[in-house]
């Protein structure tokens, strides 16, 4: 499956009367299966708009997310929930991912519930991502309060794998996180990109992140991303 | 130098409320929950001399900011706290929220960690920067206006902003992190206060901000001469600033020394897995994870995670030993 941004353009608060505010223009760039495409540059340049449109988010002013030649915006209903399940997105908080109110069970048991799991299988199944993500299974009855930032990504990223995505946006994944948090999770992220041939798009501020996980890098500054690994 | 702050045995739980938590959820297991103990802080002792920087690093939840929140009073009401926090020889713990609150950004202040959540998004920059001024009775009636005012201008220039009268009127959704997070840093150097705590103020900042933030503390440092309590993941920016670092895990100190020495020649090896885990390094993780503070081993707290642990480790807790002003937290380092 390709998944490729053709020419997108951001603008805010534009209008019929008003031209608004470019974020960037005509901005192209294609993800590969198990292969990390890196987006730096700096703070409010637009890097988390444009993981957003690429994840079906956010809508482009401009240009268009095309799934194997199929544009994003001519999709129908049920072609456009695929997509969702195909591409997830993963947020940079991990404590904003999560139902503060519900155990991690029932925040991980809903994903289940959406695939029409039965619930005998819905438990082997989350002992398996579990295993996949490094964690035991005690988390399940904690609240998200409980657990700790690291403990709460590796989740967030279990929970986004039970969907069985092709592509996985990942927005700033670690900058919540010390140092040594942030080295498991690229190195668990690296496995499953690995163990599943998942396509990510990688967006982060860190320029040795970005240099550690990708095989292509793209830079977004000043409304123009300029490729600087090919 | 004189010591300014001095932390003894400090001590911070908090006792998970089994009610609320039935409450949120009725329709889930009740039988589960147990009324538990989270010991935040263990025994924690440090102090801070006058015109001092410490910092204290460690991974997330290991206490950093339940300190900082012990030291500022700001802690929930289901929190203990034990020990004593001395402040040029004043035990904090044992004022009154009246007294206490005469403290707070007058001789101490923070920066919080979350510039946008921190900043009250209804009131513009310039009322909430002058705040300072109205709680601690410094805003005159007959010097009301434009006294404050350029007395706000004034710390807005101190922090990078070369038309400070521009921001006044702006409120913190129409500024960026970066922007925000010098407010507060103006709003909590306001009153020059003898002991700033920086609360991971470079968190989320690209590595221009970063730099222009450590260039503001050092800047405000060397006017001001207030120490500085630094809490922070990022250990470049520690390295650069601190005077002195304290590393933490699972509630409690497990090394201090200078920069130079902990960075160059670490002894605990949570400290070595913990420089070991940057970039420059090759991003080589410490295997497992930190254990619940509700219920950590026995023992060295680190030994379920260390490379080099001997028998001794999983029974006996190490004491913090001192030598040639550093300390170190284990039996096996010399």
């Amino acid at each position: 499956m390709s998944l490729k941004a053709e020419n997108i353009s951001k603008r805010y608060g534009s209008g019929l009367l008003r031209e608004g505010k470019c974020i960037f223009r005509e901005v192209s760039f294609e993800l590969e299966p198990g292969k990390t495409f890196g987006l730096m540059g700096p703070s409010g340049e637009g890097k988390s708009t444009l993981g957003r449109i690429i994840a079906g988010l956010e809508s482009p002013t401009d240009g268009a997310v095309l799934l194997n030649g199929n544009p994003l915006s001519g999709m129908k209903k049920a072609e456009y929930a695929a997509f969702r399940h195909r591409v997830q997105m993963m947020f940079q908080d991990p404590t904003d991912s999560f139902n503060p109110r519900k155990r991690i069970e029932h925040s991980i048991s809903e994903v289940l519930k959406l695939l029409n799991n039965q619930e005998t299988k819905r438990l082997q199944i989350t002992k398996e991502m579990l295993k996949t993500i490094g964690l035991p299974e005690e988390v399940l009855a904690r609240y998200p309060a409980q657990l700790s930032g690291g403990q709460l990504q590796r989740l967030a990223l279990g929970r986004i794998l039970l969907l069985e995505p092709e592509y996985i946006v990942l927005d700033e994944p670690t900058s919540a996180l010390d140092v040594s948090v942030q080295a498991q999770i690229l190195h668990l992220l690296k496995k499953v990109q690995e163990e599943q041939g998942i396509g990510y798009l990688l967006i982060s501020h860190d320029e040795a992140v970005i240099r550690f996980m990708s095989e292509r890098i793209g830079m977004l500054k000043k409304g123009k991303l300029d490729m600087i690994r090919t | 130098m004189n010591t300014l702050l001095e932390i003894k045995d400090l001590i911070v739980s908090f006792q998970e409320n089994e009610t609320e938590n039935k409450n949120k959820n009725k329709n889930e297991d009740k039988n589960e929950d147990k009324n538990e103990t989270v010991t935040a802080v263990s025994c924690l002792s440090f102090s801070i001399r006058e015109k001092e920087t410490l910092a204290l690093v460690g991974e997330t939840g290991c206490g950093k900011s339940v300190v900082a929140h012990a030291i500022m009073r700001l802690l929930p009401p289901e929190s203990r706290v034990k020990g004593a926090i001395e402040f040029r020889g004043k035990n904090l713990l044992e004022m009154s929220e009246k007294e206490m609150a005469k403290f707070r950004g007058k001789e101490i202040s923070i920066i919080f960690q979350n510039p946008s959540l921190a900043l009250n998004p209804v009131y513009s920059i310039g009322h909430q920067l002058a705040e300072p001024f109205r709680i601690h009775g410094q805003e005159k009636k007959k010097e009301k206006g434009n006294t404050t005012l350029s007395k706000v201008s004034g710390a807005l220039k101190r922090v990078g902003f070369s038309n400070p009268h521009e921001y006044l009127g702006y409120y913190p959704s129409w500024c960026s992190g970066g922007m925000n997070q010098r407010f507060l840093i103006a709003a909590s150097t306001m009153l020059d206060p003898a002991l700033l705590i920086a609360d991971e103020p470079s968190k989320g900042l690209d590595r221009d901000r970063v730099s222009e933030l450590e260039n503001e503390l050092k800047n405000l440092k060397e006017k001001n001469e207030n120490a500085l309590l630094l809490i922070s993941h990022d250990l470049g920016f520690v390295r650069r600033l601190a005077d002195r670092v304290a590393v933490m895990y699972a509630g409690e100190i497990i090394e201090i020394a200078g920069p130079s020495s902990l960075f160059e020649s670490p002894r605990h090896p949570y400290t070595r897995g913990l420089l070991n885990s940057l970039p420059e390094n090759g991003f080589v993780p410490i295997p497992g994870s930190s254990p619940p503070l509700s219920n950590p081993p026995a023992g060295c707290r680190f030994h379920p995670r260390c490379r080099i642990k001997e028998k001794r480790c999983m029974q006996e807790h190490p004491e913090l030993k001192e030598s040639n002003g550093s300390a170190v937290r284990c039996f096996l380092c010399p």
